[in-house]
């Protein structure tokens, strides 16, 4: 017999080979000091890796959580040693975890069970999200019926406690009336008078007592019926100022009466005399209407003219009477300027029709007929600005 | 089946987290690896549960460990832009120096050789080892000759390793 491979030897010492083989092998280590002296060295090795392997134990305290104590695991058999006592026995390790209980998956697949348990969490989110909203419409519906009731007045003799209980806000249909009205409106002011949110006495307890939402609506039924309370009492306001102005007016001296001069010699009191509106430049300009550029080429037959270096403020018709050498009976196109200083330039331009007798120059405004158009040059500035500004009209 | 299930839970659920353990270094996902071979002798009962259920854990481990190198990959990308150092899986594990050196050394081993001295440690005999990793039984002595050897050496090899280095 040739010598034994160290897989016969492992095999011998794990007790894999048969009664025969085993026999046969024993012979064999009898009579080769060569092959004993290999298996020593290796169940040597076998013994030591068996102790590394067996030191790997898992950690203690892992999965302490999660297994409960139970009876030790029941391992395969092992295979009984050789019959001969010479053949070293390998010590079996203990088996020290313990089983856990079994937790049967209610499916195989991991992932059908995830996607089921997203399914369930979307239907509880879709309920969760009707459900609030037909509570939030419910709130909603409530607290405007709640308004509702409230703006209506108390009966005669009654205080309008609608703001009290929200029982009482919801369920009060009585008639409407004015003195009812008047009550209410002293015992809610309305929203920013002095002591607004003021509670009565002993609300407060009842207040926090009640469920969030009773008092959310309360609240609301209070802010609704002070709205229409503060217009009631508005109207009733005005009724009252418009009755003080026309007694008042019976005794108002006229405006034209109230010249500076009356009302520095305290003939007339100065707070009745309202403070002078600034005129528009429409008004300073003497112009009725405001026209674009389109409407005054129109109005000229050609473009209109404007003065170079110069931004209009704007353009617009006045009377020819207004203007020195253009026709009365027809409007002239003012562009209206104005220069740094807040003065007005004003060029007026008529169109000559047949038969209008050409402008007679002035003396003092620049006045002159060009290309079947009459010119007229004015202002709030002096005459050389204006003579100056003419030579720049194009 | 329910009552089958359970006695194969009692009877293998513990030998199948240790030497899913062993395998990986890292209990909870050896525990999850239990699992879900369990979840799957579930889906298909096996006849022969005791070798089908390691052959199907060890499958799972070679699977997450193709994952995991790819995640691995990924991660060592975001080390890049991280230079904090990952928490460790299992410190306590971890402080252990000496079962750091076994499974540095186990780590030496090729798949089929490690797998077959796993297994040989929770009490397979060579027919079950053999129809565990799909091999002969004649080839299973040698095998598990030349797993403990490179075992034992490799784990002595850094035992000295470290003494010179100390």
């Amino acid at each position: 017999m040739s010598h034994l491979d160290e897989g016969t030897l492992h095999a011998l010492l794990d007790g894999e080979l048969e009664s025969s083989e085993v026999l046969e092998i024993r012979a064999h280590l009898g009579s080769c000091a060569a092959c004993g002296s290999r298996l020593r060295e290796v169940e040597e090795f076998l013994h030591a890796a068996d102790r590394l392997v067996e030191r790997m134990q898992p950690p203690k305290d892992a999965g302490a959580g999660r297994v409960p104590s139970g009876p030790a695991p029941v391992t395969a058999p092992t295979p009984p040693p050789p019959a001969d006592a010479t053949l070293p026995v390998k010590p079996r390790p203990p088996q020290a975890d313990t089983p856990p209980i079994l937790l049967i998956p209610d499916h195989p697949d991991g992932i059908d069970r995830r996607q089921r348990w997203w399914r369930r969490l979307g239907w509880a989110a879709s309920i969760a999200i009707v459900g609030g909203g037909g509570y939030l419409v419910y709130l909603t519906r409530s607290a405007s019926m709640g308004s509702q009731v409230a703006v209506a007045p108390s009966p005669p003799g009654r205080a309008s406690p609608a703001p009290e209980a929200p029982e009482s806000a919801l369920g009060r249909t009585d008639a409407v009336n004015g003195e009812g009205a008047g009550r209410a409106l002293q015992v809610q002011p309305p929203p920013g008078a002095p002591g607004e949110n003021r509670a009565p006495p002993g609300a407060g307890k009842e207040a926090e007592s009640r469920p969030s939402e009773f008092r959310a609506r309360d609240l609301g039924v209070q802010e609704e019926a002070a709205r229409a309370l503060a217009e009631l009492d508005r109207d009733r306001r005005r009724e009252v100022a418009a009755k003080a102005t026309a007694t008042l007016d019976a005794t108002r001296p006229r405006r034209a009466d109230l010249s500076p001069d009356a009302v520095a010699g305290g003939a007339v009191p100065s707070t009745l005399a309202p403070p002078p509106a600034p005129p528009t430049p429409e008004q300073r300009a003497r112009t009725y209407q405001r026209i674009g550029l389109d409407e005054a080429n129109r109005q000229l037959g050609g473009p209109v003219h404007v003065i170079e270096g110069m931004s209009p403020l704007f353009v617009g018709l006045a009377h020819g009477s207004a203007s020195p050498g253009a026709d009365p009976t027809r409007p002239v196109v003012r562009v209206v300027y104005q220069d740094a200083q807040g003065r007005l330039i004003l060029l007026d331009q008529q169109r000559v029709v047949a038969g209008q007798a050409p402008a007679a120059p002035s003396t003092e405004d620049p006045v002159w007929t060009q290309g079947g158009v009459t010119f007229h040059l004015q202002g709030e500035v002096g005459t050389d600005l204006l003579q100056r500004l003419r030579t720049r009209v194009r | 089946m329910t009552d089958n299930l359970g006695q194969l839970f009692d009877q293998y659920y513990p030998a199948l987290v240790r030497m899913l353990y062993r395998r990986t270094g890292d209990y909870d996902r050896a525990e999850d690896l239990a699992q879900e071979t369990f979840a799957r002798a579930v889906a298909a009962p096996p006849q022969n549960p005791r070798p089908w259920l390691f052959a199907v854990a060890l499958n799972l481990v070679r699977e997450d460990g193709r994952r995991a190198v790819s995640r691995g990959r990924r991660l060592e990308l975001l080390r890049g832009e991280d230079d904090r150092p990952a928490p460790l899986p299992d410190a306590a594990v971890e402080r252990n120096e000496d079962v750091n050196r076994i499974r540095a050394a186990l780590a030496t081993l090729n798949d089929r050789d490690r797998e077959a001295l796993l297994l040989k440690a929770e009490g397979f005999n060579y027919e079950e080892i053999a129809s565990t990793l799909g091999l002969a039984k004649g080839a299973i002595g040698t095998t598990l000759a030349r797993a403990r050897r490179r075992l034992v050496e490799a784990y002595r090899g850094q035992e000295r390793g470290t003494h010179v280095a100390s």
